[in-house]
């Protein structure tokens, strides 16, 4: 079914038009953004229900302009269209009253050349299997709920089990002097969630759901709630890792995780302009295992950052960021481009249209190998096997990685002992984790659910995967 | 556009409606260094629309929400609503009121100009001395001024305007070829010059002391000071804790007039929550629900005295009074942290990311920068990480009799823990 493009958008094309010539009068550059997602979100629990739009829901605009080698940016989301010359009258007004500051106190300007673009027209509506409107709210709450009550009779230590959906439909239209694209594609997620209580103790796990796709991830989580409750049980009988550094395991989700934080973070371009990251000083050399592969990329997989352009107009691309152990190159946003002499890698993403465009990952994966599981196990003596994420926070500056994990399975002499380890910390410096990779898995999971964060804000979906990696790190 | 959205609104059969209207105005500018890397400016308009719809005899109250687009038509709204209303009838929430209109008498603060709130900040950053090995990085700075109206189907109109700021920051430090970056992200209502510049001066010598810093010895077991937004991430627990949401979903054992924890051997909890603190970004004069707030005593030596949270959830735990505060204030201890100082500790300042979970009661945290007190001497330290349980570590946790706020959380500037697994890197 295709993912029919927003009708608002097609009814501002021509005023926006009208508004990106009158500003072009005044500007060297003008581009305008201009979005409209909406999306269903559906939470139960045994005590709470809710239904909503979807959280990051928006309607508005952005436009950027170009003068004397700086950058500026309005965004807005009220657009009458009768009085288009006022607004851009506004426009002009606010961005020179906050530059006649900067003009005032001598504070010198970050000077960057000016975009080029060659002409491009695009319109693209992808398609899912099941459009998230061809699907009742009825029939989506009656099946979350029967989700939920399946996992509290499921033990009487399981005090709430919470069954959520979100299925959103994205719509962009960017328009320069010389590109026209406009895009449509629905991504949906889900997860299920159980806490359990025992001796005043309360323990929480999870799992997760995410695609390009619509209603048909509710056929995915229909039978997920069990796995998760027999999770949260046994972390009642885990005890704390003795810290040290161990063979590890990774699932395929933790794998995921070490892709984002641990190079994913260090090769965003923006930091190579403000020198944050290390790893400007190491493309072209090793900084992993020979048999690492790992690229980054809005086409290499169909998840929740999986578009056609991005939110500065550059169409989506396949970046080989690791290949064969050797860091190649980064990803990149386009004004980041500009100032690296680098082509952009449509990676230029934006929380929403009211906040500022940076390099962001999209869909950041580790390449598949040729080891199974049972092979991975086999050379371990003493080891775990890693499970769950809670989160993750990169040191682009220093590769310092920090993994907050759910547990560990405990692996002596390449079998499972039984013994469960939680909550883990995994910490180490990333160059070591990395070339410490001695298996690779053969398929490869991707991840989509999660928000990525630049330093403590702008929020943005960003997924990751890989296959199951087996490494040595530091677990406390 | 509020007013028709009400008037369809009065106009539809509906059991109850709630909007949020928040206009926002933000200047917003990005450095590289001290250059100009980019300006912003925000205007925004938007409108949260929740319906509500009585089920089965009152027992129940569905509702269901949508934000309402500055251009959308009449026929578009009322559209919405319509799908609202049928969506509301699956949500079956045990019922409960709306707000009422209350009686309260508000301080209207003076208007401040936000672009010069946003000058001020980048002048403070402007005229901060750095170091050959000791400087900033880059830096963004965001003021908001915010028009915030709520209103309800039982009369509730209520409105405030709200200034807050936020500057993101980052120090490099560097020592034999080696650089580091320390992240910090202040927000505030106003700037205030003085405590703006002192915490980027103190920035710049964590910054020093990290480029010092040893590897963190593997000290297994071991006393632990904590400071500054650390202690706040972990006295967050008991904030939300308190929470009315999470004491009905049980997330939550506190109970009015029972101790939060036994056999307490160090200093007690005591928690206000506080409708506004000294140049707070949170400072509100109204909840979500346009309840007023007034200050409010949670826990008092360890005896949970009171709930914080909104309409629904209060009326679930039959906490006569909502409210959804933003500001907390916690109670000073007995010692001084100079006490704390007097025997072994590792006192961890900096992690990648220190974080306590409420529900599970776990934290941790990376160590960027620590320092370690063997008994003789303190030397700075890096790497490794400390984890443990607050529920482990609650009955013997030392608080400062120092205070000192972080923008809306007036906390002990230190807390010392007993007995927290720290994971050295030798």
């Amino acid at each position: 079914m295709k993912t029919k493009y927003s009708s608002y958008l097609a009814s501002v094309d021509d005023t926006l038009h009208s508004l990106h010539k009158i500003l072009s009068d005044y500007y060297e550059y003008v581009s305008i953004l201009a979005t409209d997602v909406s999306g269903l979100s559906v939470r139960v629990g045994q005590k709470q229900k809710s239904v909503s739009d979807y959280w990051m829901s928006e309607r508005g605009f952005v436009v950027r302009v170009y003068k004397n080698g700086l950058y500026s940016e309005y965004s807005f989301n009220v657009l009458d269209k009768a009085n288009i010359n006022e607004l851009a009258t506004k426009i002009r007004l606010q961005l020179d009253k906050q530059l006649a500051i900067i003009d005032r106190k001598h504070y010198q300007i970050y000077r960057t050349a000016m975009i080029q673009e060659v002409e491009t027209e695009l319109f693209v509506e992808r398609e899912v299997k099941k459009l998230p409107e061809d699907v009742g709210v009825e029939q989506v709450v009656e099946l979350l709920t029967s989700i939920s009550d399946s996992g509290v009779k499921a033990d009487k230590r399981v005090f709430e089990a919470m069954a959520s959906v979100s299925m959103v439909h994205v719509n962009k239209l960017f328009i320069s002097s010389k590109k026209h694209l406009r895009q449509s594609y629905v991504w949906s997620e889900g997860s299920l969630a159980g806490l359990a209580r025992s001796d005043g103790k309360v323990k929480m796990d999870y799992r997760v759901y995410s695609g390009l796709k619509g209603a048909e991830i509710l056929d995915e989580m229909a039978n997920g709630m069990n796995e998760v409750i027999t999770s949260v049980i046994e972390l009642f009988e885990a005890d704390r890792v003795i810290p040290g550094e161990y063979d590890i395991i990774c699932t395929p989700e933790i794998s995921g995780l070490i892709a984002h934080e641990a190079f994913g973070h260090g090769v965003e371009m923006d930091m190579f302009v403000k020198n944050r990251s290390l790893a400007k000083d190491y493309i072209d050399k090793p900084v992993a295992a020979k048999l690492v592969e790992m690229h980054d990329g809005a086409i290499i997989a169909d998840n929740t950052s999986s578009y056609i352009f991005d939110d500065e107009g550059v169409v989506a691309q396949d970046t080989t960021i690791i290949n064969a152990g050797i860091l190649k190159t980064g990803i990149c946003d386009t004004l980041s481009a500009l100032r690296l002499d680098k082509l952009p890698t449509g990676n230029g993403k934006r929380q929403s249209f009211e906040r500022k465009a940076y390099t962001r990952m999209t869909n950041t994966i580790f390449c598949k190998g040729d080891n199974t599981l049972a092979e991975m196990m086999a050379g371990i003596k003493h080891g775990y096997l890693l499970e769950g994420v809670h989160s993750g926070m990169e040191d682009p500056k220093n590769w310092g990685i920090q993994c907050m994990l759910t547990k560990g399975r405990e692996i002596i002499n390449g079998e499972f002992t039984g013994k469960i380890v939680s909550p883990v910390i995994m910490t180490g410096y990333v160059p070591d984790l990395l070339k410490s990779i001695d298996m690779v898995g053969t398929d490869i999971e991707v991840f989509g659910s999660g928000y990525c964060g630049k330093g403590y804000k702008e929020y943005v979906k960003a997924a990751d995967g890989g296959p199951y990696l087996r490494a040595k790190a530091r677990l406390g | 556009m509020i007013e028709q959205l009400i008037k369809i609104l009065n106009e539809s059969k509906l059991d109850g409606y709630k909007i949020i209207n928040t206009e926002t105005t933000a200047n917003e500018f990005f450095f590289i260094g001290h250059k100009l890397d980019i300006n912003r400016r925000k205007d925004v308009n938007h409108s949260l629309l929740t319906i509500y719809k009585a089920l089965e005899d009152n027992k129940f109250l569905g509702s269901a929400s949508q934000e309402i687009h500055p251009n959308q038509s009449a026929q578009e709204i009322k559209a919405i609503i319509a799908k609202l209303l049928y969506s509301a009838g699956f949500v079956k929430n045990p019922y409960y009121h709306l707000a009422t209109p209350k009686e309260v008498s508000l301080i209207v603060a003076p208007k401040i100009d936000a672009l010069q709130v946003a000058t001020d900040i980048i002048d403070v950053v402007y005229n901060i001395k750095e170091f050959q090995d000791q400087n900033i990085n880059s830096y963004e700075v965001f003021v908001n001024e915010r028009k915030v109206r709520i209103i309800n189907s039982n009369h509730v109109d209520v409105n405030y305007e709200t200034l807050d700021s936020q500057i993101e920051i980052i120090i490099n430090a560097r020592k034999d070829g080696h650089e580091i970056e320390i992240y910090r992200n202040f927000t505030a209502g106003n700037c205030d010059r003085a405590y703006l510049s002192e915490e980027i001066n103190r920035t710049l010598m964590v910054g020093r002391d990290r480029t010092n810093a040893f590897n963190t010895p593997n000290l297994k077991k071991h006393r632990v000071l904590l400071s500054g937004t650390n202690v706040v991430k972990l006295l967050s627990y008991y904030v939300d804790l308190t929470n009315v949401g999470n004491v009905y979903m049980q997330i939550s054992d506190y109970k009015i007039g029972e101790a939060i924890f036994n056999d307490s051997v160090g200093d007690k909890i005591t928690l206000t929550a506080v409708a506004s603190l000294p140049n707070s970004s949170k400072n509100a004069p109204y909840d979500e629900d346009g309840n007023p707030l007034s200050d409010r005593v949670l826990i008092t030596n360890n005896i949970c005295k009171d709930y914080w949270g909104n309409e629904q959830f209060s009326q679930y735990v039959n906490k006569s009074e909502a409210g959804s505060y933003r500001n907390f204030v916690f109670g000073a201890g007995k010692q001084s942290q100079e006490t704390f100082k007097q025997e072994a500790y590792l006192h961890a300042v900096e992690f990648s990311d220190f974080q306590c979970d409420s529900a599970t009661g776990n934290f941790a945290g990376e160590i960027r920068l620590a320092y370690y007190y063997n008994g003789k001497e303190e030397i700075p330290v890096t790497g490794g990480s400390i984890a443990g349980n607050i529920k482990d570590i609650e009955q013997k946790m030392l608080l400062s009799s120092e205070l000192k706020q972080y923008d809306n959380y007036m906390i002990p500037e230190f807390i010392c823990l007993e007995d927290v697994a720290v994971t050295g890197i030798e």
